[in-house]
């Protein structure tokens, strides 16, 4: 298949598709469900997956491969599409909360399951208490902006109630995110 | 405006950027705020004499933070990360990243 002036949601589906039919289930997560959410707020070169039937390495090579995927480091490139291929976990986790549900996300090449945005902004935010990531503070904050439409204050707020907070450091650095997110989703 | 709180501008501005970056060093410091390392490095020696922040020598980089045993840290560090957040600051942050990229992962 041709992968040239596919949109990473278009790969991403394209690939998801393909490890379906070898047995590999999977979910995008990190900076790349951002980008299959709101592609105008952040645009992510590569497409980060869990692998949630298990990181079977040799199985995902050969299914790579016969999209013509080569691996290079620890990611897949293929000469067609700007976008790499990560295998970052099994399990999608936030913090240290494992998460069983998905959004799907249909495009013109097929579905792919991606973390809800509001478990998406809630990572970005965790990248912020841990690291204190501004850049991922921005994102989730644009994200929260741009899908003001389709998002909750009560639904982005229970994700972010996952976040382990028990720092003192954390617990100040929520508070500026909360009131950061809750201005962007209220328009204020 | 809130530039000089904690004395002169480069003082206060190193003082917001050590509490917003939490764990830093003088030249991320200095690129941030646009300063040449030589004032930042001065400016952080005068807060390390004032017991409000701490270095470590990590390697050859001297790692800078909020001295965790100042008695009144708690609320010193909200307050810097409240004006980290003020229009006069928040400009400086979104293009920073701190977090992780694994290797062999292209940026």
């Amino acid at each position: 298949m041709n992968l040239t002036g596919l949109s990473l949601a278009e790969l991403a589906a394209v690939v998801s598709g393909h490890l379906k039919s070898h047995g590999v289930e999977v979910v995008v997560v990190g900076g790349s469900a951002i980008t299959l959410h709101v592609p105008d707020v952040y645009t992510s070169m590569d497409v980060d997956f869990a692998a949630t039937s298990g990181l079977d390495h040799r199985r995902i090579t050969i299914a790579l491969e016969q999209l013509g995927f080569r691996r290079d480091g620890r990611v897949f490139t293929h000469p067609e599409t700007p976008y790499a291929i990560d295998f970052v976990t099994d399990r999608p986790i936030i913090d240290q909360r494992p998460v069983y549900d998905f959004a799907e996300i249909r495009t013109a090449n097929g579905t792919v399951r991606v973390l809800h945005l509001e478990d998406a902004i809630a990572d970005r935010v965790a990248a912020f208490l841990y690291w204190s990531d501004s850049q991922s503070l921005d994102v989730a904050e644009r994200s929260a902006t741009a899908a003001r439409d389709r998002l909750t204050w009560e639904r982005v707020a229970a994700s972010l109630g996952k976040l382990d907070t028990t720092l003192p450091d954390t617990v100040q650095r929520m508070d500026l995110a909360r009131r950061r997110l809750h201005r962007a989703l209220s328009g204020t | 405006m809130n530039d000089t709180i904690f004395g002169p501008a480069i003082r206060t501005r190193s003082l917001v950027a050590i509490a917003r970056l939490q764990r830093t060093y003088i030249a991320e410091v200095a690129k941030i705020l646009n300063r040449r390392p030589l004032a930042v490095r001065r400016a952080v020696a005068s807060l390390e004499r004032a017991g409000v922040i701490v270095t470590t020598r990590l390697g050859n980089t001297r790692i800078l933070e909020l001295n965790p045993r100042f008695p009144a840290k708690n609320e010193l560090y909200a307050l810097l990360l409240r004006l980290s957040d003020t229009p006069d600051y928040a400009d400086l942050w979104p293009k920073v990243r701190r977090r992780p990229r694994a290797i062999g992962k292209p940026l």
